[in-house]
């Protein structure tokens, strides 16, 4: 493929990129209505003051428990690299203990 | 570390603890929650490990002690889902509010948070994603703690 039918084809996908961006913005107020909003901030007092953990633990109680296990997986992945099985948490574990005693 | 370090930091990490534990425990009412104050409690428990070094820290942490809590968070929290599940026919659903009233009075009794607010089980998930938190991020730091050990494994 030449040098100028890229740019071409790279020009032709940019200003489509520009032209959807730029008539999103054009017009941005009448495009968006706030019915989800109205809706949560109705029903978020009758739960709990905190209108964040209603969304978080409530609305979206689902997706908290992904990013709990999000964690898990990173803290599982460190464990896995860096420790290799080596790694103690500090106290002394059963089957240390046991071979401890065996010495 | 230096000998002034070691006399202020178990009063000031014990007070770190109890302020992440207030913020989990009032989640639902003060800005904050489970994973704000989850992350606080292992602050503390980080500054004791790292300046008393992890063989003197006060706070033993056995791998047993830290999976159980793990696991026990992150079975709390599905358990929680699952109950919702069962009793509602939705997952996680909120069955101490009861938005919908599906669900009947002596469950919705069962699983209301006994405070003024009654925010259902929105303060049980709090508690329970703070436990899982306290675990990951303090366990992460220990593994980097711990890691010259098998830095020198590997030199041998």
């Amino acid at each position: 493929m030449s040098e100028g039918l890229r740019n071409l084809i790279a020009s032709i996908a940019l200003l489509l990129f520009a032209v959807t961006l730029f008539q999103t913005i054009y017009g941005f107020s009448k495009a968006v209505y706030p019915g989800v909003s109205y809706i949560y901030n109705w029903v978020g007092p009758h739960i709990a003051p905190n209108m964040v953990t209603n969304v978080v633990f409530d609305w979206r109680g689902y997706d908290t428990l992904g990013e709990a296990l999000i964690l898990v997986t990173a803290v599982i992945v460190v464990l896995l690299i860096f420790g290799r099985g080596m790694v103690d948490l500090g106290g002394k574990n059963e089957d240390e203990e046991n071979k401890e005693e065996n010495r | 570390m230096s000998t002034i370090l070691k006399l202020f930091v178990f009063p000031i990490s014990i007070i770190i603890i109890l302020v992440g534990l207030n913020t989990i425990l009032g989640g639902h009412i003060t800005p904050g929650g489970g994973f704000q104050g989850g992350a606080m409690i292992a602050g503390g428990l980080i500054l004791c490990i790292i300046v008393y070094g992890l063989k003197e820290s006060p706070f033993k942490l056995s791998h047993n002690f830290m999976a159980s809590l793990e696991s026990a968070g992150a079975l709390g929290y599905v358990i929680l889902g699952l109950a919702g599940l069962a009793f509602s026919g939705f997952y996680l659903y909120n069955l101490g509010v009861d938005l919908y009233h599906i669900v009947p009075p002596f469950i919705q009794n069962l699983f209301d948070y006994p405070d003024p607010v009654h925010a259902g089980i929105i303060p049980y998930l709090n508690f329970m994603v703070g436990i899982k938190v306290l675990v990951g991020l303090s366990v992460v730091v220990i593994a980097f703690l711990e890691s010259d050990k098998i830095l020198g494994e590997d030199e041998q």
